[in-house]
């Protein structure tokens, strides 16, 4: 692993691993809350926040 | 823009919104049969709503998808980026 990724502590994250699971048709959201959100679909709805990756927190 | 000019505006959007979503969804799904159904409720809701809209407001679009009273109103009505609601 080269210096820099080392240095930036980069080596405990793991590759890449592309995976989707399919996707079941349940509920969804109604249309003026599906707009805001910017999907109808509840399980898709993941706003992505800022994290402080130094503490290394992965869901 | 009035009140409720722009609220069934926003009802339209929100309609068009869910009908891509569900389109998208169907797309990898075509045999699920209640999304379909969904679907094809959302398109009667949105044609109702549009058709409401373009009575009283003039037409949504150019050309193609409704009859404009007179005069020719697509012209003179704002242009979406001149409308904030």
């Amino acid at each position: 692993m080269p210096e820099d990724a080392k240095a930036q502590g980069l080596q405990q994250l793991r590759l890449a691993r592309a995976y989707v699971p399919f996707q079941v048709y349940t509920t969804r959201l109604d249309p003026l809350e599906g707009l805001r959100r910017g999907t109808i679909f509840p399980e898709l709805y993941m706003p992505y926040r800022p994290r402080d990756w130094e503490r290394g927190s992965n869901e | 823009m009035m009140p409720e000019q722009a609220q069934l505006l926003t009802q339209i959007m929100a309609l068009e919104f869910t009908a891509v979503d569900l389109n998208l969804y169907l797309d990898t799904h075509p045999d699920d049969q209640r999304a379909l159904m969904d679907y094809n409720s959302t398109v009667q809701e949105l044609a109702i709503l549009k058709d409401q809209y373009q009575r009283r407001y003039g037409p949504l679009t150019n050309f193609g998808y409704a009859p404009s009273q007179y005069p020719w109103a697509w012209v003179n009505d704002p242009w979406p980026w001149e409308v904030s609601f």
